[in-house]
C-alpha cells in the first residue's frame, strides 16, 4: 500500500546523504518499525515520507498513486510529532478538530468520537499545558487520526514518556492502531516498541541494514 | 577586583570630566593664559577677562566680528547658541548662578520678555546710546538692536506686476485666494508681524487680518521664510511674506538652485502709504546676574559701532542700525522705505495676544 | 526581611538607584498641584484635540503599517529559505541606524521645492511631481520605515524559538503555509509582534525632531513651545501629564492584548529544520517589499546624506567636528557603563531576592524608556535645582560653582542613564533568567562571597548578555536628541544636537556630515554586535 523506492536525501550544506537509496513497503493496515542508532537518518526518513522534506532521488507511491512531488498538506498523511506539536492557544477540542473539514456539528460528533477513542472524554476545553505528558500524546494522537489519514507516522512515540506508564501507554497506542487497522509506521530506537511491530527495518548511516 | 577599578576609574572620570565642564572652554584655547588651574578653582581676580554670550543668531560672520573683538581687546568670546526660547529658560532656572553675561536674540518680542521677566538689567554705556537711535533701544535701555531686518513681500517677477501690490491688508482681498504663501505662526517673526497690527490697529482689525491670511492661503503653512519664496517661484503661490535677509540669502546661497530662485522674487515693501513696513530686529542685552557686564557692555560697543555695523551690512544681508553706516549693495538697491512707527516693545507685549489670537482663527 | 539576609548591600545599592530614578517623577508629580498657568484654558480650547489626534494618529497609523509590514518581513526571512539569509536579515535592521529626524531632515529635503527629487525631474526637463512630505502622511511613512527594525528585531526572535513541529504539523493536517500563518503562527506570535508595535509607539511618542520639521503640532512639540516659548511650565507639565496618560493606555493594552492565557510553549526541537524554499509569487512579492523597504530605509537616505556631505566639505570645521565627535562617544560611554552598573545590580537583586520589592524595582527601572524625553527632561532638571540649592553649604566649603550639579554634564548623564536604564535592563534580566540562580549557589556552598561569585561565574556567563545591552544602549545614546538638546550644559553639543541645529537652520548640507557619522557609528557597532552575538552562537553549537 505504501511504497517507498530508493529514496535518497541530503540535507543542505551536508556533505554526505543523510538517506541513501533507501527503500520500504508497508502492507494496508500493518504496522512497520524503523530502527537504528540515534542521527542515522530514522526520522528523516520519516519526515520524506511525510513531505516535510524532498528527496533527490526515488519515489513514494500510496495506493500506487505517485505522491513524491505532492505537498504534505495535501498527502492526507497523519503524524505524530516527538514533541507532540499540539497548539498551545487552542483547546483540546479545537486541536483534535484543526484537520477536519466541513460543518460544525460534524467536525464535534468526530472529536467526541476521538476523545472516546483516546479515553480523555471531557477534556474538551482543556488547553495543552493542563495535560500530563501521556495525556498530551493522547490528544495529538486523536487529532492525527480525526481526518481519517491513510498512513500514520510516529516520531519516538515514547521519548517523552515516564518510564511508569511507558508499558501502558505503549499497549493502548498499539491497540487504537490496531483496532483502525492505521497503516504505519514507527520510528523508534527502542527495541522493545520494535516487538509490536509487524516488520522492522534499520537504517543505519542513511543506509538499510540489510542484516 | 577589575570590574570594581574600571567603575572606580568611571566615577572619577566622571568627576574629572565634570570639572573640567566647569571650566569650559577657557582651559583649552587661551593663548595668553599664565596661571594654572586646577579643577576646582574659583573665580580668580587675575583670571583672563572673558564674555559669555547666549545667542541665538547662528552665523559664522559673527564668530569673526567676536575674534576680532578679542584681538582688540583681550577678552574672549565665549559662545552658547541655542534657541532663545531655551535660552531665556535656562536663564530663568539659573537665576544668581548664571554663567552668561550677555544674551542675543534674533527678534525684539525675545528681549521684551526677559526685560519683564527680570532677567536683564539696563546699559549704562552712553556709546550704544550715541550708536544706536533711541527707536532701536528699549526705553530705560534694557537692551538694543544689532541689526534691523524687514518683513515684505516677495512675489513672483513673472506673474505679479508690482503695481498691484500694496498693503499688508490688501493680501486678504478676494483677489489674492490662493495665492498668499506664509510660514506657521508658530514661527516669532509671524507672530511679532501679528503684534505689530495689534499695536497698530487693534485686536480686532489684526484678527480679521489674520481670518483673511488664512483664508488666501495656498497651503497650509510648512517650511521656513526660504521655503516659501521656493513656492512662490514653483508656482505653488503668487507672494510670500518674509524677512528682507533670506532674499540676500538666497541670492548669495552655494547652490545654484537657489540663486536662481532668488533671481526671480521681486522684493516690495508693503504700507508705505498708510503706516509703514513691518521691522524687527536682533538685539542684545546684558544678564541680570551676569558676573563680567562691563566685559559685554565693551562688546556691545564693538557691535554696534560703525566696523562691525559695516560688515553685518555686507556679509548678512541685514540693516545696520548704526545711522553712519551705509547697508549693503543689494539692500540699497531695493530702495528705502518708511517703517512702522512704533515702540518696539509692543511687539514683545502682545506676542501672547498674538499667539492667541493666530490659534484663534486657525493658522496652523 | 529574613530573604533579605546577607544581601544587604545589594539591597542598598538597587533602592539608592531606584529612589533616583523615581525622585524626579515625584518632583514633576508635585508640579501637578501648583495653580494653573494662564495658558491652559487657551491651550484646553484651541489646541489639545489637534495634539491628541494628531498624536493618535501617529501613533496608531505607525503601529499598524509596522505591525504588518514588520512581522512579515521578519517571518518569511525566519521560516523560508533565501539565498544569502543571514546577509539579508543584518541590512534588514539597519536602518535602526538612522533616528527617525535624520530620516526627516532626508526626505523633507528630497521632497521640497527645488529639493532633490524636482532638481532630478527639471535636469531631465519633465515636469516635476509633487508629493508633500511634510505632512502628517510624510511623518507615518519615515516612522514606519525606520522604526520596523523594532518590531522585526522582535519578532524574529519569537519565531527563531517558534518550534517548527507547530508549522509541520498544521501542513500534515491539511493547511497550506497561508492558513497555518493565520491560525497557528499569529496568534502565538501575538505577545511577541504587540510587544515590538509598542516599542514603536513609545518611540514615536517620544520623537521631537521629526515632528517639529514637518511642522506637526504633536504633544512633544507642545510641551516644547509651552515651556520655553510661553515660559509656561505648569502647563507644559500638565500636557506631559496628559501625554503619560497615552503612554500608560498604551501600556496596559499591551498587557490587555497579549493575553491572560499563560502560553507556554514546547521546547524546541533540535533536530534540524531545513528552510524550504518559498514559492515564486511569494519569492518575488517578498524581494518587491524587501527591496523597497532597503531602498527607502537605507539607500536613498544613504545616498542623500553622503552627496549633500560632499557639497558642505570645504566649509566644515575639522576641530569641531572631531571635538564634537569626542564628546558624543565619551559620553554615551559614560551613560552604558552607568546603565550596566545599575542593571546589574537591580537584575541580581531581583533574581536572588525574588519579593514582592525587587519586583517592584525591576518594573521601576523600565518607567524610564517609556516617559517621553521632555517630561524626563523637565523632571530632572526641577530635581538637580533642588539638589543644587540644599547641597550649596557643600559646595561652598569646597569651593565648587553653586550651579555644580545644573551646569555640568552630570544632569544630562542622570537623565539619559533613567531614560534608558530599560534597554540594558532587559537584555540583562534576560540574561540572569537564563542563568538561573544554581551557578551562584554552588559557587556560594563551596566558600566564595557574593562578590568573588559575581566576578569568578555571574560576570563571565553574563557577558553576552552585557555586551548587547552594551551595544543597544550606546547606539540609543548616540542618537538621542530631546533630552540632550533641553538638558545640554553650557557650550557642550553632540553629533545630534549638531544634526539639528544645522538643519533647523537650513544648513542640511553641513548637518549630513554630522548625521553620517551618527548613522557609521550606530552601523559599525550594531553590526559588530550581530557578529559577536552570532559567534558565541556558534561557539556554543
Amino acid at each position: 500500500m505504501l511504497k517507498i523506492n530508493d529514496i535518497s536525501f541530503k540535507y543542505q550544506g551536508a556533505k554526505d546523504l543523510t538517506l541513501n537509496n533507501v527503500s520500504a513497503f508497508v502492507e494496508h493496515g500493518e504496522i512497520l518499525a524503523v530502527v537504528g542508532p540515534s542521527g542515522g537518518g530514522k526520522s528523516t526518513f520519516l519526515r520524506v515520507v511525510s513531505g516535510l522534506e524532498s528527496p533527490k532521488h526515488g519515489k513514494i507511491l500510496i495506493d500506487g498513486k505517485d505522491v513524491t512531488t505532492l505537498r504534505p498538506e495535501k498527502r492526507n498523511i497523519g503524524m505524530l510529532f516527538q514533541d507532540y506539536a499540539l497548539f498551545p492557544h487552542l483547546t483540546v477540542e479545537k486541536n483534535i478538530a484543526y484537520g477536519l473539514r466541513g460543518h460544525h456539528i460534524g467536525k464535534k460528533s468526530r472529536v467526541k468520537e476521538m476523545l472516546k477513542l483516546v479515553d480523555m472524554e471531557g477534556y474538551e476545553k482543556r488547553y495543552p499545558y493542563e495535560l500530563s505528558g501521556g495525556q498530551q500524546q493522547r490528544v495529538a494522537l486523536a487529532r492525527a487520526l480525526a481526518p481519517e489519514p491513510k498512513i500514520l507516522l510516529l516520531d519516538e512515540p515514547f521519548s517523552n514518556l515516564d518510564t511508569e506508564l511507558l508499558s501502558s501507554i505503549r499497549h493502548e497506542l498499539f491497540e487504537i492502531v490496531r483496532k483502525l487497522k492505521m497503516t504505519t509506521i514507527m520510528v523508534t530506537h527502542n527495541k522493545m516498541d520494535a516487538e509490536y511491530a509487524d516488520d522492522v527495518i534499520k537504517i543505519i548511516d542513511g543506509k538499510v541494514d540489510q542484516a | 577586583m577589575k570590574k570594581l577599578l574600571s567603575i572606580l576609574m568611571v566615577v572619577s572620570m566622571l568627576f574629572a570630566f565634570v570639572g573640567c565642564g566647569q571650566e569650559n572652554v577657557a582651559v583649552e584655547n587661551t593663548v595668553d593664559q599664565t596661571e594654572e588651574q586646577t579643577e576646582k578653582e574659583a573665580e580668580v581676580e587675575t583670571e583672563e577677562q572673558v564674555v559669555n554670550i547666549y545667542t541665538d543668531r547662528h552665523y559664522d560672520s559673527d564668530q569673526v566680528l567676536y575674534d576680532t573683538f578679542t584681538e582688540e581687546t583681550g577678552i574672549k568670546v565665549n559662545v552658547v547658541k541655542a534657541k532663545s526660547d531655551e535660552l531665556l529658560e535656562r536663564l530663568k532656572i539659573e537665576g544668581e548662578e548664571t554663567e552668561a553675561d550677555l544674551v542675543v536674540t534674533s527678534d525684539v518680542g525675545r528681549l521684551f520678555r526677559a526685560q519683564s521677566e527680570g532677567l536683564i538689567k539696563p546699559f549704562t554705556s552712553e556709546r550704544i546710546k550715541t550708536n544706536v537711535p533711541e527707536n532701536l533701544r528699549s526705553t530705560e535701555d534694557y537692551w538694543t538692536a544689532l541689526t534691523v531686518r524687514a518683513r515684505i513681500l516677495a512675489y513672483a517677477k513673472d506673474r505679479v506686476n508690482p503695481e498691484d501690490l500694496t498693503t499688508y491688508e490688501a493680501l486678504t482681498e478676494p483677489e489674492w485666494a490662493g495665492k498668499v504663501v506664509i510660514r506657521s505662526s508658530s514661527n516669532i517673526y509671524n507672530q511679532s508681524l501679528m503684534a505689530s497690527f495689534i499695536a497698530l490697529n487693534g485686536e480686532e482689525a489684526a484678527k480679521e487680518w489674520a481670518e483673511g491670511i488664512v483664508n488666501n492661503m495656498a497651503r497650509t503653512p510648512e517650511g521656513n521664510d526660504r521655503d516659501q519664496m521656493k513656492a512662490v517661484v514653483g508656482g505653488v503661490g503668487d507672494v510670500a511674506i518674509v524677512n528682507t535677509y533670506y532674499v540676500g540669502k538666497l541670492l548669495n546661497s552655494s547652490d545654484e538652485y537657489e540663486v536662481e530662485v532668488g533671481k526671480q522674487i521681486g522684493v516690495f515693501f508693503p504700507n508705505q502709504e498708510t503706516n509703514g513696513t513691518h521691522i524687527n530686529i536682533s538685539g542684545a542685552g546684558l544678564t541680570a546676574h551676569g558676573k563680567n557686564s562691563e566685559n559685554a557692555e565693551n562688546l556691545v560697543e564693538f557691535l554696534t559701532s560703525e566696523k562691525a555695523q559695516s560688515d553685518y551690512a555686507s556679509v548678512n544681508y541685514e540693516y545696520p542700525v548704526n545711522q553712519s553706516v551705509e547697508p549693503s549693495e543689494l539692500l540699497k538697491s531695493w530702495g528705502e522705505f518708511n517703517t512702522q512707527d512704533i515702540d518696539l516693545s509692543l511687539l514683545g507685549k502682545y506676542n501672547a495676544d498674538a499667539v492667541r489670537l493666530m490659534n484663534e482663527v486657525g493658522w496652523k | 526581611m529574613k530573604i533579605l539576609k546577607g544581601h544587604g548591600p545589594l539591597f542598598l545599592v538597587s533602592t539608592v538607584i531606584v529612589l533616583l530614578i523615581l525622585l524626579p517623577t515625584l518632583t514633576l508629580i508635585s508640579e501637578l498641584f501648583s495653580p494653573i498657568g494662564e495658558n491652559w484654558e487657551h491651550i484646553k480650547e484651541f489646541l489639545l484635540k489637534e495634539y491628541i489626534l494628531n498624536t493618535v494618529i501617529l501613533v496608531l497609523a505607525t503601529g499598524l503599517i509596522t505591525g504588518v509590514i514588520g512581522t512579515y518581513l521578519s517571518w518569511m526571512l525566519s521560516h523560508y529559505d533565501f539565498n544569502y539569509n543571514k546577509l539579508l536579515y543584518i541590512i534588514l535592521f539597519l536602518p535602526m541606524a538612522i533616528p527617525p529626524y535624520i530620516a526627516g531632515y532626508v526626505y523633507g529635503g528630497i521632497f521640497n521645492y527645488g529639493g532633490t527629487l524636482e532638481r532630478l525631474f527639471m535636469k531631465w526637463d519633465l515636469t516635476p511631481i509633487r508629493l508633500d512630505m511634510l505632512s502628517m502622511s510624510g511623518a507615518v511613512f519615515v516612522f514606519s520605515v525606520f522604526l520596523m527594525p523594532y518590531v522585526i528585531l522582535v519578532t524574529k526572535s519569537f519565531f527563531s524559538r517558534l518550534p517548527a513541529s507547530y508549522f509541520e504539523s498544521s501542513n500534515l493536517l491539511g493547511k497550506n503555509a497561508s492558513e497555518t500563518f493565520l491560525r497557528i503562527i499569529l496568534p502565538l506570535s501575538r505577545g511577541a509582534i504587540i510587544g515590538g508595535v509598542v516599542l514603536v509607539m513609545l518611540e514615536v511618542l517620544n520623537d521631537y525632531g521629526l515632528v517639529k520639521y514637518f511642522g506637526i503640532p504633536t504633544f512633544s512639540t507642545a510641551i516644547y513651545t509651552t515651556w520655553f516659548g510661553l515660559g509656561d511650565i505648569s502647563s507644559a507639565i500638565r500636557l506631559a501629564s496628559i501625554l503619560m496618560l497615552i503612554v500608560v493606555l498604551i501600556l496596559s493594552s499591551e498587557h490587555a492584548l497579549r493575553g491572560r492565557k499563560r502560553i507556554s510553549l514546547s521546547r524546541a526541537n533540535s533536530k534540524s529544520y531545513t528552510r524550504k524554499k518559498a514559492s515564486k509569487p511569494s519569492r518575488i512579492t517578498f524581494y518587491i517589499v524587501y527591496t523597497l523597504y532597503v531602498t527607502a530605509g537605507l539607500l536613498i537616505p544613504l545616498m542623500q546624506l553622503s552627496s549633500w556631505s560632499l557639497m558642505a566639505l570645504d566649509n566644515v570645521n575639522v576641530e569641531g567636528l572631531i571635538h564634537t565627535f569626542k564628546d558624543t562617544v565619551i559620553m554615551a560611554t559614560i551613560v552604558t557603563i552607568l546603565v550596566l552598573f545599575c542593571g546589574i545590580f537591580i537584575g541580581n537583586f531581583n533574581r536572588l531576592v525574588k519579593t514582592k520589592i525587587s519586583k517592584a524595582y525591576a518594573r521601576v527601572v523600565v518607567i524610564g524608556y517609556s516617559i517621553p524625553a521632555s517630561i524626563i527632561a523637565v523632571a530632572v532638571m526641577m530635581f538637580f535645582i533642588t539638589l543644587d540649592r540644599n547641597f550649596s553649604w557643600i559646595y561652598k566649603s569646597l569651593s565648587l560653582k553653586s550651579n555644580f550639579l545644573m551646569g555640568s554634564l552630570m544632569m544630562l548623564i542622570f537623565a539619559l542613564t533613567i531614560r534608558f536604564m530599560a534597554i540594558g535592563f532587559n537584555s540583562i534580566e534576560s540574561g540572569f533568567n537564563k542563568m538561573g540562580n544554581k551557578y551562584y549557589e554552588a559557587s556560594t556552598l563551596l566558600g566564595k562571597s557574593s562578590i568573588q561569585t559575581f566576578i569568578k561565574v555571574d560576570f563571565p556567563l553574563l557577558r553576552p548578555a552585557l555586551l548587547s545591552a552594551a551595544i543597544l544602549t550606546f547606539v540609543d545614546v548616540l542618537k538621542e536628541l530631546p533630552l540632550t538638546l533641553i538638558l545640554r550644559p553650557f557650550n557642550y553639543d553632540t553629533l545630534a544636537t549638531k544634526v539639528f541645529v544645522y538643519a533647523g537652520d537650513e544648513m542640511i548640507h553641513e548637518a549630513s556630515i554630522y548625521a553620517l557619522m551618527i548613522i557609521g557609528l550606530s552601523t559599525v557597532s550594531l553590526i559588530f554586535m550581530q557578529f559577536i552575538l552570532k559567534e558565541r552562537k556558534n561557539a556554543k553549537n
